[in-house]
């Protein structure tokens, strides 16, 4: 079966793989598909559904060949899954909202935990996810951000672990709240006890905001902005979904003329006004833009004194203007960029300075 | 007369009849003191309008007659001769006299009824007054000295909320626990004389005494480093660690007993700061941290700076964020690290204020007041926040307790306020307010953690970090104050020049002498 399964997901990649060289057309009726789908529920002229939404974006990559039966199915067993361990489970935590907690505590133990679970007679271990170390930014392959394959492969990075999460937590009916930080996206709840907490997934250690603030890389002012550490609301979490699809169409087309690209970022940060990775995305797009014009102009953009000359024309020299704005307003919301390479050992430092970042008192109510 | 008493009284016994059979066994087992109360209400109102009640509701003619022959007959019988016709006919006289009679009973009800309307108010002010004390806490308006607050509050409130002296509004707030003995123009004219002379040593250090950087350092100086100032050997300023929180003896949070004794510690030092800081006519802010307030400025590059005075050094953001009592919440709804404003400032005073009050005095509704006064000034002010919900607690356990309740952490017990609509809502205010400060991202920091975190600021590295940063500040000072000297050499040369030229060229036209030619 799941054998069977990975073939079958090898197929898509390869499908997708060879699909790109062909593709040239600029309008991708799946990419436009997946794109009025999350307007729509942006709208309210759609239900929302965080699950439809991220596997809409990934549908499109690959170009409506995602077995969205089976994974479907997936997430019907693993929330079955929740529901047992909610009702065979008695949690320490007293107050009135302990049920919401309950059900906090059951997806966070299936994304983390590895379970005894009765079955008939004997007693079998339930194997949680695992973070995957390789390729964490999906630089090689962007799919192992997705949420498909972590369902079929059970290991994920920081960005499909929250994902999963967040689908497993709206399909028990409670809300999820994403939130941001350099590299990273983690989990933020609200409880009677503790007010806000942080659910980290990739080490399963509930962390205390020191420990973001002390990667050296979020500045106090991203933080007031709400450029990182804020809980997100489920269209903020749609404007995510929409910059992924803005990405994947990226790695789909890479020499588009940027059109669709900015049209979702555009969406996305009318959304999520200081959402930082897409107005990074958009200043990038506009980067290339201008690049493309010089190009025309037959102008080698590795020469500085080329970036003015090509600047006589009016076109070029308004994106010019509007990338410099772009990126000053990036830059003044506070964010700064974290070397990918600092971001594992950030990562890291959560297990091994585990005595010093980790909220006890949560762990405490958590356990039975 | 009797009657009719005892016709009100059953309806009053009727009308809580309907109200028992309506709300059921539960109530009448429960709410004893309710019935008495509604009981006494409603009573007190069948009293009060009783003495009324004939004559307002059916005036007895004859009664009424004599009453007002009796009285008035004479007068307008002494009316009659007045009237210009003689030959009145006694028919008609005697029709003007009931006209009269007519118009003064109008008058005599009128009267009544105004009479009534105005003993239903008074009535009405009682029970609202006896409900008020039924469920605010008792005032505390008697005790001597309180008094000093309630002017302080007033005074307070009369100051420019954009534009007042860090130093009076303190001032203000110090004196009232000490009674309003204390004289301001003295306490004034010592900070003055310190500015100047802190403004002094700078012209004798040569340094810039127009630059924010170089004047902000200098008073942070004052704190962490001994020096000498006009002739005297000043010590530096040192951290109180004894009652550090003011519990015992709340005048150690004082700028009055930071002056008079050298130490104090994280209310008093950044208050003295912003005191000398105004007086030598520089920008300085204070802000909050978890248990703490500190001293912001922004530098000559355009960077906000961190004074910690406690331990006299400047401090990264980081280790101010590392305390782990800051959550993001807290930093996106301003509560801590941020600069406050002048309006922000004057909340914490009043907040200081009610604090005073209830150490000094205990917790009453100049308490909420002034707390209110505060919130007012800057919503999510966390010190005054967290006061008001202590005030709050402390209401509704005196109300509750008043109902009967003993423990308010049990249900069960608390359960017997749920027929009393007002108490209901003093419980969800009460509950609404911790829903709030969680919401703000208040985390409570213990007091250990918190001695920890400032331990932890004094370490070794970063004093050192701390070094450096007050090095590079003052370098590019100096570079600019150097650019600065350079910039008015030049001006002043091209004066110079200009002043020559122009005295050039009238040395050309002065020669001729007009009365010459």
């Amino acid at each position: 079966m799941k054998r069977n399964l990975s073939y079958k997901f090898l197929l898509v990649l390869t499908f997708v793989w060879l699909s790109t060289g062909n593709l040239k057309a600029q309008s991708n009726q799946f990419y436009n598909d997946a794109y009025q789908t999350i307007d729509n529920m942006v709208n309210d002229k759609q239900k929302y559904s965080f699950k439809d939404a991220v596997f809409s974006v990934e549908n499109a990559y690959f170009q409506g060949k995602l077995d969205t039966i089976q994974l479907n199915n997936q997430v019907r067993f693993l929330t079955r899954f929740a529901k047992a361990i909610i009702a065979n489970r008695e949690l320490t935590y007293k107050q009135s909202d302990k049920d919401k907690v309950s059900k906090y505590a059951a997806v966070y133990s299936i994304i983390c935990q590895s379970l005894p679970i009765a079955v008939k007679d004997t007693v079998v271990q339930y194997k949680p996810f695992n973070y995957d170390f390789k390729d964490v930014f999906g630089h090689n392959d962007i799919t192992n951000l997705f949420v498909s394959k972590l369902l079929m492969t059970k290991e994920g990075n920081c960005n499909s672990m929250p994902y999963l999460y967040k689908i497993l937590a709206e399909e028990l009916g409670v809300d999820a709240n994403l939130a941001l930080a350099p590299n990273h996206v983690y989990i933020k709840h609200q409880i009677k006890s503790d007010g806000w907490y942080n659910t980290e997934l990739t080490s399963g250690i509930f962390p205390q905001d020191s420990w973001l603030m002390a990667s050296g890389y979020i500045h106090l002012d991203a933080i007031k902005n709400g450029v990182f550490m804020k809980a997100l609301s489920n269209k903020e979490s749609l404007a995510l979904c929409l910059f992924d699809l803005a990405q994947a169409y990226n790695r789909n087309f890479p020499d588009n003329d940027g059109e669709f690209v900015l049209k979702a970022v555009n969406r996305a940060i009318e959304i999520y006004p200081n959402f930082a990775k897409a107005l990074i995305l958009r200043a990038e797009t506009h980067k290339t833009q201008f690049e493309k014009l010089m190009d025309k102009q037959n102008l080698s953009s590795t020469n500085p004194e080329n970036i003015k000359k090509a600047q006589q024309d009016p076109k070029a020299k308004e994106i010019m203007e509007l990338m410099t704005k772009e990126y000053t307003h990036i830059y003044e919301l506070g964010y700064r960029q974290m070397p990918e390479e600092m971001y594992l050992d950030w990562l890291v430092s959560l297990k091994t300075e585990r005595e010093k970042y980790e909220n006890k008192k949560l762990l405490n109510n958590f356990t039975k | 007369m009797f009657t009719v008493i005892e016709n009100r009284f059953y309806f009053c016994i009727n009308f809580c009849k309907i109200a028992t059979t309506k709300t059921h066994e539960l109530l009448i087992s429960m709410m004893k003191k309710l019935q008495v109360l509604s009981l006494l209400s409603l009573s007190l109102y069948g009293v009060g309008q009783i003495p009324n009640f004939p004559t307002s509701q059916a005036p007895n003619p004859s009664n009424l007659g004599n009453f007002s022959n009796s009285n008035y007959g004479s007068s307008t019988r002494s009316n009659v001769p007045s009237v210009p016709y003689g030959g009145l006919s006694n028919q008609r006289s005697s029709k003007i006299e009931q006209q009269n009679q007519k118009m003064f009973q109008d008058d005599f009800k009128r009267i009544a009824q105004e009479q009534e309307l105005t003993n239903k108010k008074e009535e009405y002010n009682r029970q609202q007054a006896l409900e008020h004390s039924f469920y605010n806490l008792p005032s505390l308006s008697g005790k001597v000295g309180t008094q000093a607050y309630y002017d302080a509050y007033n005074k307070l409130a009369s100051l420019n909320t954009e534009n007042y002296t860090v130093s009076e509004a303190n001032f203000i707030v110090e004196n009232a626990y000490y009674g309003g003995k204390q004289n301001y123009n003295q306490f004034k004219s010592g900070i003055q004389k310190t500015a100047k002379q802190l403004l002094q040593k700078m012209k004798e250090r040569k340094q810039d005494t127009e630059s924010n950087t170089d004047k902000n350092l200098m008073v942070f100086e004052y704190f962490s480093k001994d020096m000498n100032l006009g002739g005297v050997q000043h010590k530096a300023m040192k951290y109180d660690f004894e009652d550090y929180m003011g519990q015992k003896d709340h005048s150690k949070m004082f700028v009055s007993k930071l002056l008079k004794t050298g130490s104090g510690q994280c209310h008093s030092m950044p208050l003295l700061y912003l005191m000398l800081a105004e007086e030598m006519n520089t920008e300085a802010y204070l802000a909050y941290a978890p248990n703490h307030t500190y001293i912001k400025f922004l530098d000559g590059e355009g960077e906000w700076q961190n004074a910690e005075l406690t331990n006299g050094i400047f401090t990264a953001n980081s280790l101010i964020l590392e305390s782990g009592y800051i959550k993001s919440e807290a930093l996106q709804n301003d509560i801590y690290m941020k600069n406050l404003s002048k309006k922000e400032l004057l909340a914490q005073f009043y907040a200081d204020l009610a604090n005073g009050y209830i150490h000094k005095y205990g917790m009453d509704e100049f308490v909420g007041n002034t707390l209110d006064k505060a919130l007012e000034y800057s919503p999510n002010n966390i010190y005054a926040n967290q006061l008001k919900s202590m005030y709050q607690q402390a209401r509704l356990a005196y109300v509750a307790g008043q109902l009967g309740v003993t423990d308010l952490e049990n249900p069960e017990d608390l359960k017997k306020i749920r027929f009393y609509p007002q108490a209901v809502a003093l419980l969800q205010e009460t509950k609404a307010q911790f829903n709030n400060i969680d919401n703000l991202g208040f985390v409570m920091m213990p007091e250990g953690a918190y001695e920890q975190w400032l331990g932890n600021m004094k370490g070794e590295s970063n004093r050192q970090k701390s070094e450096e940063l007050a090095e590079r500040m003052r370098q590019i000072n100096a570079e600019k104050q150097k650019q600065k000297q350079q910039e008015a050499l030049r001006k002043a040369q091209e004066q110079k020049k200009r002043e020559s030229e122009q005295s050039k060229e009238k040395a050309r036209y002065t020669p001729i002498d007009p009365s010459k030619l």
